[in-house]
């Protein structure tokens, strides 16, 4: 899923304090941010507060996006710390999504799989969970995963290989003897 | 499952969680708007001349390296002056039996169970000794314990709706999985919801006492525990608070373990850095234990762990030799071992050398040292 990169002119203007030209940068990344804020929280109001709070961080840490720097993996990795800041601070109810039920057309078993995984992506630990929203929900290349997470191509391609063993062992586990 | 399903699959478990906001960017902007009215940055400011920063940064990499060194020196010594755990003759050990079927217990050299597989062989192979699914088995939770190379329980949801059991139903063998027993029927308490996590630990002391626990993650928690002591025919309620009197301790979290090692002491932990949910638990109180049976349990603050909202806690379920155990807890990424008394009491045991390969899976005793 390619994107234009943000061209260098507007990222100086918009370190120079143009704050419109900060805004025009952000907003073709805020899709993607939400989703993966709601990848991770599963809390679509918390997925919102998230990157609301990443987009004014990332106002004020603008300064360091290095020259030439690609701004989504930059703002995406504001958006995955914050999340994680989000979950260990955060009380929340546990009465499922706020909002009308969302209409399931789909069969039994698909809802009971789409249970299954969501059950199993909680349970795992943030890493695992980042690189996974990332690349399965987001659909991005390991290569473009590597510069959100901070770790080489590499490192990327052997976490995400580790995480969705461990999600696939994780679903099994929460599957019932049948 | 192949990539191709994982990513359908992932599509649509999480757009349920997140429909669209066409707003949003309008959302973000107001909000940017209404911050920066208070807050400008100090780009670009500088506090000291160039050469100054270089000093400092020059002190700074300095100190850092030597913090590293020591570090490092650090972790190599205790790494190679470890003490392993060795065995110590007769004595028996006592742990919870219970698992989610995905733990190995071993009872020899030879022979163990993971769930409801059983190997006789080292592990090198299982066989699947599952009895069959009682009628109106759902998916959802279930437990496993195995008390010994020949018995075993397992429970099974029942319902008919997927993860919204409204009876669990308890099966034993005593012949190695070669049949199995219906022993009983336990109505869940609460009309569940997928929505909302359900749990289900079970354990067994002994061939006549054993416990099950449940948990329902509303707001405010709701939990039971039954007790039976006739090996799993008949149970009664024996807790006395809808919460155990325990509040939300450990809200959402998942439970690691529910562990009696007398017919009156009892562990229940949890580990919140992988829970159900995103949601800390109160101070680092992941542990409670009761001293009558199941009827009334009490968290247990130990000495030295840390407490407030930036720390994540998880604590294992502990093993017994005679009247000492050990668990082990993590705070954050770090991990303490903690020695526990079978009568009472805790010590923070730091550095505790052990292999920690040994725990749980050596046949025998195990002996905790230091």
């Amino acid at each position: 899923m390619a994107t234009q990169p943000a061209s260098l002119a507007a990222i100086q203007a918009a370190k120079a304090g143009d704050d419109a030209a900060f805004e025009r940068l952000l907003e073709p990344l805020l899709n993607h941010a939400y989703r993966l804020a709601a990848g991770l929280l599963h809390d679509h109001q918390a997925a919102e507060d998230a990157v609301q709070e990443a987009a004014f961080k990332a106002w004020r840490k603008l300064s360091q996006l290095r020259e030439g720097s690609e701004m989504r993996p930059w703002f995406l990795a504001i958006v995955a710390n914050q999340c994680r800041s989000s979950m260990r601070s955060r009380w929340r109810s546990t009465v499922g999504f706020e909002g009308a039920e969302p209409a399931i057309e789909a069969s039994d078993d698909e809802v009971v799989a789409r249970v299954e995984l969501r059950r199993a992506l909680r349970s795992i630990n943030q890493d695992q969970r980042l690189v996974l929203v990332l690349h399965f929900y987001l659909d991005l290349p390991v290569g473009e995963i590597a510069p959100i997470i901070g770790i080489s191509p590499r490192g990327a391609e052997t976490r995400l290989l580790r995480a969705t063993n461990e999600l696939k062992r994780r679903m099994e586990a929460h599957r019932g003897r049948t | 499952m192949d990539e191709l399903s994982l990513r359908t699959l992932f599509h649509g478990a999480l757009d349920e969680v997140a429909p669209p906001k066409p707003w949003l960017a309008t959302a973000v902007r107001e909000e940017l708007d209404r911050r920066r009215v208070a807050v400008r940055p100090r780009r670009g400011f500088r506090f000291a001349k160039p050469a100054v920063q270089r000093a400092i940064a020059a002190v700074l990499v300095v100190l850092i390296a030597a913090g590293a060194a020591a570090a490092a020196i650090a972790i190599y010594e205790h790494r190679h002056n470890a003490v392993p755990v060795i065995p110590a003759p007769g004595g028996p050990v006592t742990r919870a039996c219970g698992n989610d079927g995905n733990s190995v217990r071993m009872f020899d050299k030879n022979v163990g169970w993971r769930g409801t597989e059983r190997t006789t062989d080292g592990g090198r192979t299982w066989r699947n000794v599952s009895p069959q699914a009682p009628a109106g088995s759902v998916k959802g939770p279930g437990a496993f314990c195995s008390l010994d190379p020949n018995v075993a329980w397992a429970t099974f949801s029942t319902g008919s709706v997927p993860y919204q059991p409204t009876r669990m139903v308890l099966m034993s063998t005593h012949d190695a999985g070669q049949s199995w027993t219906q022993d009983a029927v336990i109505p869940v308490p609460w009309t569940v919801s997928w929505r909302i996590n359900f749990s289900f630990l079970l354990d067994f002391l002994d061939l006549q006492h054993g416990w099950i626990f449940m948990e329902y993650a509303t707001n405010p928690v709701q939990r039971r525990v039954y007790a039976t002591s006739d090996g799993g025919r008949d149970w009664s309620l024996v807790s006395n608070a809808p919460d155990l009197g325990l509040g939300n301790l450990a809200f959402d979290c998942s439970q690691t373990g529910l562990m009696f090692n007398t017919p009156q002491r009892g562990w229940l932990t949890w580990g919140c850095s992988s829970g159900f949910g995103d949601t800390q638990p109160s101070g680092a109180q992941v542990i409670a234990t009761t001293n009558d049976g199941g009827r009334t349990w009490a968290p247990v603050q130990l000495d030295g762990m840390p407490s407030g909202s930036d720390w994540i806690c998880d604590a294992t379920s502990p093993i017994f030799t005679g009247g000492n155990g050990v668990l082990q807890t993590r705070v954050n990424s770090f991990s303490l071992w903690i020695r526990v008394m079978a009568s009472g009491g805790s010590e923070i045991q730091s550095p505790l050398r052990l292999t920690a390969v040994a725990l749980g899976h050596r046949h025998g005793s195990i002996t905790a040292g230091p």
